[in-house]
């Protein structure tokens, strides 16, 4: 054999070495990545995690920036039985360790928990729950037990106790408890076992209260350590927005101190308070009355939980007639001392083949400017009044209601509002034209009242309103909501008229026997009553019950507040003189000093 | 023959020198893997641990935000109020400005 045969073998010897190596590696590389992927990637499956990093809703404060609704973590408790079986077997601890450690955080006894345990695993749950929503205090005491077995170690090679898991749960609490219920709304587990918000602003602002859950998007190694080598990437949860309202919390409890006694004192079904600043149409207190507590949950009727200051749109009687004589001057068909008949029997046939039109008492008049029909408010001269308006100006009185806010939703920033329908110009007949002249017919609530009325407190113009003053980003950044005026109703010489007339009907209003009123004669303020049945709610026709309704406002440069009061069904006096005034005035005594009204 | 002889000694030289390259480079990737794993590879417990402070961290700053939530209460101040043996002094008259943030004030 020649030095060069010695050679190329050598070389081959090599090559096929190489060559095996070679073989084998693709061998292996055909067994691991395509005969046993399936394997490997069910393997790499597990550990993948990506677990979710949850946040609390959002806040709710009053305008002082007090708390009115928040949240607090919390946490559900599950036993995961594997795990638990996992660490009896490896010796690591024992199913009474596990029970009798963990069961006084839980407040329950050691027995009562290991045998819902079995129980439930016996039934075949793998995950058993055995406690709910705990604070986060007893979360770390549980976290801080050790097992038996590691004790003779140093502390932080002791391991923890195994079995158990935690899943993050938040708690809401309404610290204010009543105050302010309707308003704020609550919250409740919806369809999908998520907290979401029902009614008020929690209903209404459920999206911006509402956090955005994160989650860390990574894998793990067989002892539960991250993969460092794994791309991960992490997505911080955001917490819901807070809001800050407009309501104040004094006028808050005033005025629904004052509802509750007023269903108590003219026995009465319901009954609320709104007041508003007209200039602004920033809601300041909103009460009703049957209430609940939020945190309680304990009433049962389902009215109690309505807000029905919005929810309620109702026949407003004599109210409506302050935006009838505003329509009626502004539009030019009538001054303050337009005399449109002259005067009527008390009652007068508008049309053969309805019933007739009465006064409340029935009683004749003679020829009166319309100021003093006003004063008396008397449906007859307003009946005409309207007629008049409609002949010379068609359709006028409609688009007048219509921007007075009749007939459409408020747009107010709370869950659940309702309103009446006002039916279109074109298919009005002379029974609407009479009806919507004195308030009937067309229904409105509360605060659609009050924001009318806030038109002529505020020179003829209409804001909306709004009771969420600003919104509060878990960044810090403020979205503010300015006043927004909806509408130019009428002209500032009409409001001042209609001032002058309204104020005329407060003072003829505190009589002379009520001495307890003496005192807020001379505050200026304009104010009207409204008294209407109740229509029958399985017929036609109208029950004997009221809904009794008297509506006033600052007269003062300021223009601070104008308030609404709303008694449904009093069963103490037929007309709103006798109860729902009286609430209007004990309320106003309580808030004018808060307010800063002064008197004339 | 001489040229053969030469051809054969320069491709069997070559093939040398291939081989401890191929050798050497294995080795270094070996090493390098070795290296890489050792270092960063290994810290997957820290990151847990990072994390875990870090959850922690975003837990204690909800238990906060909650407790001054909690604290920013008409019943919470008016305890702090008895506490500290404060009085409500008689207000005559109050100003109330809707602004944010605006405390209010009384007017003698």
């Amino acid at each position: 054999m020649t030095e060069q045969t010695i050679i190329p073998n050598k070389i081959r010897i090599v090559y096929g070495l190489m060559l095996f190596l070679a073989m084998l590696l693709i061998t292996f590389c055909l067994r691991w990545q395509v005969v046993e992927a399936g394997r490997f990637r069910q393997a790499a499956a597990t550990r993948e995690r990506n677990p979710v990093i949850h946040s609390l809703r959002g806040t709710i404060y009053a305008a002082d920036g007090t708390t009115l609704a928040y949240s607090e973590r919390t946490y559900d408790v599950f036993v995961y039985m594997p795990e638990l079986d996992f660490a009896e077997e490896k010796g690591l601890q024992t199913r009474r360790e596990f029970c009798t450690k963990l069961a006084p955080h839980l407040d329950t006894s050691s027995e009562a928990l290991c045998e819902k345990v079995e129980s439930q695993h016996s039934e075949g749950s793998e995950w058993i729950q055995v406690a709910k929503s705990i604070p986060v205090t007893k979360r770390n005491e549980i976290l801080a037990l050790r097992r038996d077995k590691d004790v003779a170690l140093e502390a932080e090679k002791q391991g923890g106790l195994q079995g158990y898991f935690f899943q993050a749960t938040s708690k809401r609490l309404y610290p204010e408890g009543r105050l302010a219920s309707h308003i704020i709304g609550l919250t409740n587990m919806n369809e999908y076992q998520e907290l979401a918000g029902f009614g008020g602003i929690e209903g209404a602002w459920d999206g911006y209260l509402e956090p955005i859950a994160g989650f860390i998007q990574g894998e793990t190694d067989a002892l539960g350590n991250a993969n460092s080598l794994a791309t991960d990437k992490t997505i911080e949860a955001k917490r819901g927005n807070s809001i800050y309202l407009t309501l104040d919390k004094n006028l808050q409890q005033i005025s629904e101190a004052r509802a509750k006694w007023a269903t108590s004192e003219f026995q009465a079904l319901s009954a609320s308070i709104v007041i508003m600043d007209p200039k602004t149409g920033e809601i300041l207190a909103l009460a009703n009355y049957p209430d609940y507590d939020p945190n309680l949950r304990e009433e049962k009727e389902v009215e109690a939980y309505s807000n029905q200051a919005i929810t309620d749109a109702y026949e407003i009687g004599s109210v409506g007639k302050v935006f009838s004589l505003a329509a009626a001057i502004d539009s030019g068909s009538v001054t303050p001392d337009t005399v449109v008949i002259q005067g009527h029997n008390g009652c007068e046939w508008i049309h053969e083949d309805l019933d007739e039109v009465c006064t409340h008492d029935h009683l004749p008049q003679p020829p009166l400017p319309i100021s003093e029909a006003f004063a008396l408010s008397d449906n007859i001269y307003f009946l005409r009044m309207a007629e008049l308006m409609e002949r010379e100006h068609p359709g006028a009185f409609y688009d007048y209601l219509k921007k007075f806010g009749i007939g459409n939703y408020s747009g107010v920033d709370m869950q659940g509002e309702w309103t009446g329908f006002l039916k279109d110009w074109q298919q009005w007949n002379i029974a609407d034209v009479a009806a919507y002249s004195y308030g009937h017919s067309y229904q409105a609530n509360v605060v659609q009242i009050a924001s009318g009325l806030s038109a002529i407190a505020n020179n003829g113009v209409r804001a909306q309103p709004h009771i969420v003053h600003k919104v509060v980003d878990n960044e810090g950044e403020v979205t503010e909501f300015k006043p927004q005026a909806v509408a130019e109703v009428v002209k500032p010489e009409t409001t001042a008229q209609i001032d002058a007339m309204m104020n005329n009907i407060y003072q003829n209003n505190i009589f002379w026997w009520e001495w307890y009123y003496d005192d807020l004669r001379a505050y200026p303020i304009g104010m009207k009553s409204g008294t209407a049945l109740i229509p029958n709610k399985n017929g036609t026709g109208y029950s004997n019950e009221i809904n009794a309704t008297y509506i006033g406002y600052d007269q003062s440069p300021d223009r601070k507040f104008v308030m609404v009061t709303r008694i449904e069904e009093p069963q103490v006096g037929d007309l709103a003189g006798q109860n729902s005034r009286i609430l209007w005035l004990e309320t106003f005594r309580e808030i004018k000093d808060y307010l800063g009204m002064t008197p004339q | 023959m001489d040229l053969n002889n030469l051809q054969g000694k320069i491709i069997a030289t070559t093939n040398r020198h291939l081989l401890m390259i191929c050798v050497f480079l294995f080795v270094a990737y070996i090493f390098a893997q070795f290296i890489i794993l050792s270092g960063i590879g290994t810290k997957g417990a820290d990151i847990s641990a990072a994390r875990a402070t870090q959850e922690e961290l975003r837990l204690e700053n909800e238990v906060l935000q909650s407790e001054i939530d909690g604290a920013r209460t008409t019943a919470n101040l008016d305890a702090q109020v008895d506490q500290l043996g404060l009085g409500y002094t008689p207000i005559d008259r109050i100003v109330v400005d809707y602004a944010p943030g605006t405390l209010l004030s009384s007017i003698p």
